[in-house]
């Protein structure tokens, strides 16, 4: 096969770094980005993108230990250089408190993230409603910037992105040899995946400049991520809900809640509502399939349903991702030239 | 009771408020006025950052290393405060990087999380190979010396643009007690070998990606003469110049290239920062800070004097424990004059 051509359906933080790992280990590859909405408009847009991992309960830890490596790693050498400015990659320190101590005092990536260590006493005591914490330094990929970077990236290697609302992946058998699937929430409609569901986010971004450091709940519900311009607050995990439109008691909890962690976002301005949904499954769909119609086969890479962790494990599954396809690659020359036998 | 200060730096404006505040309601008679030839946003005060973060050695001046603490706890229970916004107070978390082990600094169990840096977080800083990380403050004067100035306006302090040439004007004018807050240039006033310019040059650029101060350090070439980056509410300002004995407020182009490759080396990104402005200033350097009271007398005139000033690259960190200590003075000097002692039992 001369030049595999491959159609990366999705354009947010998935969709966009898969197609990059996809023509960075398979060069003479033909690769594509279809996707109905680009940054400012996909659900990653909306996300703060704080390298905290997510647990998917159907996943093997030690795999996502992995994929939070590859991905920390790879952000850390970009946050160092000269163009973190512009792909929006940057440090944060800052605390994870918690009302009750947790089960588990160590989580997976505690030695992943930077100089990860209880709380003090002293640092306890700006938070008097919480009993204990963790403080650590991590990464944010702050959106839009990230995703135009990795467009930028991406057609400085010669891959193309093209708006187009794909309904069925079979629609792109006669102009395409392989698809990866990256359509995240979408997957739900376009191949009918009954284990995705949403989990509804509501967020403000707010400009509050004297925030330096993040602060999250260790119930996951309320945080504070500093990004370049605004400040993520946070937030809302309603499982099921496909609503797309703001909530304002929602917003008034949101910043309560917020508040009452960190009193001067009290002077917070310029409030900006924003809602995503959060593409959620037991486990990361990441998996070869091969649709197939009359005796027409299609091979699939199915890379989605990271939920609230998609920015904390993007890059190793899009490397594994990546790695699938080769696969796909590998049998579709191994089955031609079978055929020429 | 007529009490000048002299001088509207943060120096000046706090211990005015500190006095003011203690003694306001007991003497009635507290007339309070301000001089000054520099009021924010022109003073030393406005370039400096605004980290709160003392030298590295304290030269076994215990005293000093007392007023930074009452300082940081002062600022740190003002955190929560509506203030704290007008104020320009926000907590900031940052490294200090060396090129060899150092001993801890006086002010660790001060700041907050203190702690050694990991060999993956020094992977960040090559050339520096030791480091602390901690969290502490930042009080930018920009919004804090005109909040000081609002909260003494408000007491009914009057202020007035003037240079005062000596301290016989004031006490001439009617003064009791004088403040000498007058910084780097208190030698003008009365003359002190002991103070001298300890020049400074920065560059505020626009970096709001930068979430952590970071200061490194080279023992050879002494304090703030390696470069620097902090960030604040809008700017982040790059530094390390540190020139003893150059009395020059123009900013020179060596320095700035010298702020400008040395900071990049240590943040590439910095690379793409726009420059928004660049700035000169002189630390009121001196070996301790001057913190006593002296009569003042010549011919006829007496004037009790208060001085406080020589707090070189420090006075951010050290301004509110200085105050205090100025206020006691203060109250002293209110006991002699029987103006504000408790009611004495009769024996």
């Amino acid at each position: 096969m001369a030049a595999p051509k491959v159609a990366v359906v999705g354009a947010g933080v998935i969709g966009l770094s898969t197609a990059l790992c996809i023509a960075e280990t398979c060069p003479s590859c033909s690769v594509m980005v279809l996707s109905d909405q680009f940054s400012p408009n996909t659900t990653s847009d909306v996300a703060a993108g704080m390298l905290i991992p997510h647990t998917y309960p159907g996943t093997p830890i030690h795999v996502q230990k992995q994929w939070f490596k590859e991905t920390f790693t790879y952000l850390f050498a970009i946050s160092n250089s000269a163009e973190a400015s512009e792909a929006g990659i940057h440090l944060v320190s800052g605390w994870q408190v918690f009302k009750n101590t947790p089960k588990e005092e160590l989580p997976f990536w505690s030695d992943v993230v930077l100089g990860f260590r209880p709380m003090s006493e002293a640092e306890l005591q700006k938070f008097p409603q919480h009993r204990f914490g963790q403080a650590f330094t991590t990464l944010k990929c702050d959106c839009p910037p990230y995703l135009l970077w990795l467009e930028k990236r991406l057609k400085a290697t010669g891959v193309q992105m093209y708006t187009r609302k794909v309904a069925d992946l079979w629609e792109l058998h006669s102009e395409y040899n392989i698809v990866v699937n990256c359509a995240g929430i979408g997957a739900h409609q376009l191949v009918g995946d009954e284990k995705l569901f949403p989990v509804r986010g509501q967020v403000l971004k707010v400009h509050a400049p004297w925030v330096k450091n993040f602060i999250r709940d260790g119930d996951g519900l309320t945080y504070i991520y500093p990004g370049i311009h605004r400040v993520t607050l946070g937030g809302t995990r309603e499982k099921g809900s496909w609503s797309l439109s703001p909530d304002p008691g929602a917003t008034k909890g949101i910043f309560d809640r917020c508040c009452s962690l960190e009193p001067s976002l009290w002077g917070a301005q310029d409030i900006k509502v924003k809602v995503g949904l959060r593409p959620s499954r037991q486990c990361v769909r990441l998996q070869r399939e091969v649709l197939s119609q009359g005796g027409v086969k299609l091979p699939v890479v199915h890379n989605y349903g990271h939920g609230a962790g998609g920015f904390s494990v993007h890059r190793g599954t899009a490397k594994e991702a990546a790695r699938l396809v080769g696969e796909c690659i590998a049998a579709l020359q191994g089955s031609s030239s079978r055929a020429k036998l | 009771m007529r009490v000048a200060v002299i001088g509207a730096g943060v120096i000046g404006l706090s211990t005015a408020l500190c006095i003011h505040e203690q003694y306001h309601s007991l003497v009635p008679s507290l007339e309070m006025e301000v001089y000054a030839d520099r009021y924010t946003p022109h003073t030393t005060s406005d370039g400096a950052a605004g980290l709160w973060q003392p030298y590295l050695s304290d030269h076994g001046n215990l005293q000093e290393t007392l007023w930074n603490k009452e300082t940081f706890d002062y600022l740190l229970g003002h955190l929560g405060s509506p203030a704290a916004k007008e104020m320009g107070l926000f907590l900031i978390s940052g490294y200090n990087l060396f090129t060899q082990p150092v001993p801890d600094p006086s002010w660790k169990n001060i700041v907050l999380g203190f702690r050694n840096l990991t060999p993956k977080e020094l992977e960040l800083f090559p050339g520096y190979s030791y480091g602390w990380f901690n969290t502490a403050l930042m009080l930018e004067c920009r919004s804090y010396l005109p909040w000081l100035t609002n909260r003494l306006m408000q007491r009914g302090v009057k202020f007035f643009h003037k240079k005062v040439e000596s301290f016989q004007e004031v006490s001439d004018d009617g003064m009791d007690v004088v403040i000498n807050c007058t910084g780097v240039r208190a030698g003008e006033l009365q003359p002190d070998p002991e103070l001298q310019p300890g020049r400074g040059q920065v560059i505020k650029v626009l970096a709001p990606w930068v979430k952590h101060f970071i200061i490194t350090h080279d023992i050879k070439s002494g304090i703030y003469n390696s470069p620097y980056i902090i960030p604040g509410s809008e700017f982040t300002v790059l530094g390390g110049i540190y020139q003893h004995g150059n009395w020059n407020e123009e900013n020179s182009a060596q320095d700035h290239k010298t702020i400008w490759e040395n900071c990049c080396r240590l943040l590439p990104a910095l690379q793409k920062a726009k420059i928004v402005q660049e700035w000169s200033g002189l630390r009121p350097a001196r070996p301790w800070v001057r913190l006593e009271r002296e009569t003042v007398r010549h011919e006829h005139f007496q004037a009790e004097v208060i001085h406080n000033y020589g707090h070189g690259g420090f006075g951010i960190t050290i301004h509110w424990g200085c105050a205090m200590a100025a206020a006691r003075l203060f109250g002293s000097i209110l006991q002699e004059k029987k103006l504000a002692s408790p009611p004495q039992p009769r024996l």
